[in-house]
């Protein structure tokens, strides 16, 4: 139950990180899906995974689109 | 930037520097290994180089010299992989669960892998932060 609850959680929130304006917002959010999809890495007994997930694509590529849109645009048009 | 990130990041970096050699040094009996622990290292510097302003991060990193140092450990990196091949015959030994010291030489291989990858790292970071600010004539030499 907690599994399928954590699944339908990164998909709601991968679906307002699309529909979002505010663009720091929406690269937050998609942080916090890839966070929910390290829990279930580590779920699934793949441990490694998850910590590699977590330190990837919460990390770096986090960072790398924040820069991004401090070069370009907050607010999407 | 904010006084908030600065003071964040600095009570924040050495937790997630300490935390990033303990999963490099256990590489070989727990989950992790080199390239995760490099990437948190390469995190916590960059957390840094967020809060702070153009002058300070060129003057704690310098591209050329990252560059030095990321082959050297590269070189060091092929004489121990031939140290192990060569003299002792074996390089991927059979651990012990929870032991440090019965790796063989994937312990050093994972330390070693994890600073190249934080070099790495730090290479990336270093242009992307650097695009915030002004372009200089010694750019990208």
């Amino acid at each position: 139950m907690f599994y399928e609850a954590l699944l339908i959680a990164a998909i709601v929130m991968a679906l307002v990180a699309i529909e979002m304006k505010d663009l720091l917002q929406s690269v937050i959010l998609l942080g916090s899906t890839n966070l929910i999809i390290a829990i279930v890495f580590f779920m699934l007994k793949a441990p490694d995974i998850a910590i590699t997930q977590a330190a990837v694509i919460g990390g770096v590529v986090t960072m790398i689109f924040v820069v991004a849109i401090k070069k370009t645009e907050r607010f999407e048009k | 930037m904010d006084a908030i990130i600065r003071t964040a990041t600095r009570v924040l970096f050495p937790v997630i520097l300490l935390f990033g050699i303990y999963i490099s040094v256990n590489g070989h009996i727990t989950p992790g290994g080199g390239f995760p622990a490099g990437v948190i290292l390469g995190t916590a510097f960059l957390l840094l180089a967020i809060g702070a302003d153009e002058t300070s991060i060129d003057a704690r990193i310098s591209k050329k010299n990252v560059m030095y140092l990321k082959g050297s450990f590269a070189i060091f990196l092929l004489l121990i992989v031939i140290e192990g091949y060569i003299i002792r015959n074996n390089i991927l030994k059979t651990q012990d669960f929870f032991e440090i010291w019965s790796g063989g030489f994937t312990f050093f291989l994972n330390i070693i892998g994890g600073f190249m990858v934080l070099l790495g790292i730090l290479i990336i970071v270093y242009s992307f932060i650097m695009t915030m600010y002004p372009p200089r004539e010694d750019d990208w030499k």
